[in-house]
């Protein structure tokens, strides 16, 4: 097996760790923040016993308002108050749109294009074992939404 | 007598410890998940393949009978190391998990039901509480946890007060993977005694510690993995007194476990080929012997006495760390520290870490109960091998220092 040029240079961990993932995950948005929810989803990642909860407000096909709780490390907080900072006020086509180009924006570096304040995320593309602590929060919503 | 401990000649058997990881030398810390195989093992499973490979049990050719004889000689030499009566005690199962389950079913199924209970401790592994949910989802019985204190050491009166008639099985694990705690087993297996209960002891994480003596012990049931103990993954055992074996129905039917089949009637084979359905993980098997007998060329109690001088000294200097709280601070202790650091979560903490070099595992360590008992949902935890030393601690201590500043 090849060991050269695996995921982890000090740059790789920089990329993870921006100081945009840092801000976001110490204050984040949405977290325990009361809003007029219409619909949740709880969500574990087995592998850490993190825990993720979505709360959503929607009226009509629109997103108004979105907000977190849980228990999780700083990639899973980040990518959660994300979430709640750039998805409220869209449609939920829109949600489902972006949130299926995350997910294929994690596993390819030939997705390039997507929403610029998301672009912090795709840090975790070198640590495959961290790609979930991204994903949760937007599974967990795009299952509050099936709802 | 005592036996001297060279660590740096014995770092000299582990070809990964030359690896770098990240461009830094490896420090593994990670032994309570699997420990990693000194070139004894490494070379008695390839040297199997290359010269000796053949179905044991069953072919009247050089290669089967030597195949048959290495692995015989593995379970003659398994049976030694734990200070078994007789090899028929000895079952090679997949591992601990395995041989949990197969307790499990083949023995207390058939003596269990609604009214009965099951008891364990709160500080099992997972492989230490499902097989026991599943038989009670199948049976009726009941499940019952006797309590930890915050320590992380099990509450005796608490676990002599549940102890009663109905109590049908009880199974505690040796050492604790989450906290390092050792059990006193022989204490709670007289305990048990009082009420004829058959005792299930989960030997996994005292296997590699500590030199483990199944009749001093005095339970019923020991199970435990090879790749715990510097032997290969896949490869597990469970001992079992033989009178108990003998009226355990088999778990699993097929070829091996039979001494004559027609299509009215099979009469099973004997102990322990009874419990060992199909072709068995005979490289595995090679390698166990192999790792048997490097551990006896060290001497257990040299490699205890090194690893307490690790645990010793990185209690000591992991306290030391500002924001540092070590879960599980148990009186008796081997190998294992859990912990975790300020507000970093472990996820982060391990992935900076590994940038060091250094391996260590996060998160719940496959006993969720234990991180819910100290209100954590996960823990960073270093565990110790007998190859680890004084400086991998300090690389460690200066890593987690890093780590804090970065996330302050």
């Amino acid at each position: 097996m090849n060991t050269e040029n695996k995921p982890g240079s000090i740059d790789d961990l920089a990329q993870l760790y921006r100081k945009i993932i840092l801000r976001h995950s110490s204050n984040p948005v949405g977290f325990q923040k009361l809003i007029k929810e219409t619909c949740r989803h709880e969500l574990f990642n087995p592998l850490c016993g993190d825990r993720i909860v979505i709360m959503l407000q929607l009226e009509g096909q629109i997103i108004e308002d979105a907000a977190f709780d849980g228990e999780s490390c700083a990639i899973c907080r980040a990518s959660a108050s994300l979430l709640c900072e750039q998805v409220p006020a869209g449609g939920i086509e829109e949600f489902t749109h972006t949130q299926q180009w995350l997910e294929r924006a994690l596993t390819s570096s030939e997705e390039t294009d997507g929403p610029p304040a998301l672009q912090a995320l795709l840090g975790v593309r070198k640590y495959p074992s961290r790609i979930k602590c991204v994903t949760l929060p937007w599974t967990a919503a795009a299952s509050a939404l099936s709802q | 007598m005592s036996v001297q401990f060279n660590v740096e000649k014995v770092r000299h058997d582990f070809p990964i410890l030359t690896r770098q990881v990240h461009g830094k030398p490896l420090v593994y810390f990670d032994n309570a998940a699997s420990v990693q195989r000194p070139l004894a093992v490494i070379e008695a499973t390839d040297d199997f393949y290359r010269m000796h490979n053949a179905n044991v049990h069953r072919g009247v050719h050089l290669l089967s009978q030597e195949a048959t004889d290495l692995y015989e000689a593995a379970r003659r030499g398994l049976t030694r190391f734990i200070n078994a009566p007789s090899e028929r005690e000895v079952i090679f199962t997949r591992g601990t998990t395995e041989s949990i389950n197969l307790v499990a079913q083949s023995f207390l199924r058939p003596r269990i039901g609604p009214g009965d209970e099951i008891l364990i401790t709160h500080m099992e592994h997972h492989s230490n509480i499902v097989p026991w949910q599943m038989l009670c989802e199948q049976t009726g019985a009941s499940l019952k946890v006797a309590p930890i204190n915050q320590r992380g050491e099990l509450e005796l009166d608490a676990l002599e007060n549940m102890l009663s008639e109905r109590v049908k099985l009880l199974g505690i694990v040796h050492v604790s993977n989450a906290l390092g705690t050792v059990n006193p087993i022989e204490k709670v297996v007289q305990m048990a005694k009082r009420f004829d209960i058959p005792v299930l002891v989960d030997g996994a994480q005292a296997m590699p510690h500590q030199q483990v003596d199944v009749q001093a012990l005095g339970c019923d049931f020991y199970a435990l993995s090879g790749h715990k103990m510097y032997g290969p993954t896949g490869i597990g055992a469970l001992w079992a007194r033989e009178q108990i074996l003998e009226d355990m129905p088999p778990w699993q039917g097929g070829g091996e476990m039979i001494t004559k089949v027609t299509f009215n009637e099979t009469i099973y084979n004997e102990l322990p080929a009874k419990f060992e359905a199909g072709t068995p993980n005979i490289a595995g098997g090679v390698g166990l012997g192999a790792a048997i007998e490097y551990l006896t060329g060290l001497g257990m109690d040299a490699i205890s006495v090194h690893e307490a001088t690790i645990l010793e000294a990185a209690t000591a200097k992991l306290s030391a760390v500002d924001g540092l709280r070590i879960i599980g601070t148990a009186a008796h202790k081997a190998g294992v520290i859990s912990f975790t650091l300020g507000d970093i979560h472990p996820h982060d903490l391990g992935t900076v870490i590994d940038h060091h070099g250094v391996a260590l595992r996060t998160g719940h360590h496959c006993a969720m109960p234990v991180m819910q008992f100290f209100k954590v949902p996960a823990t960073a935890r270093v565990s110790f091998g007998l190859y680890n030393t004084l400086e991998e601690v300090d690389i460690l201590i200066d890593a987690l220092e890093q780590s804090r500043e970065m996330f302050s």
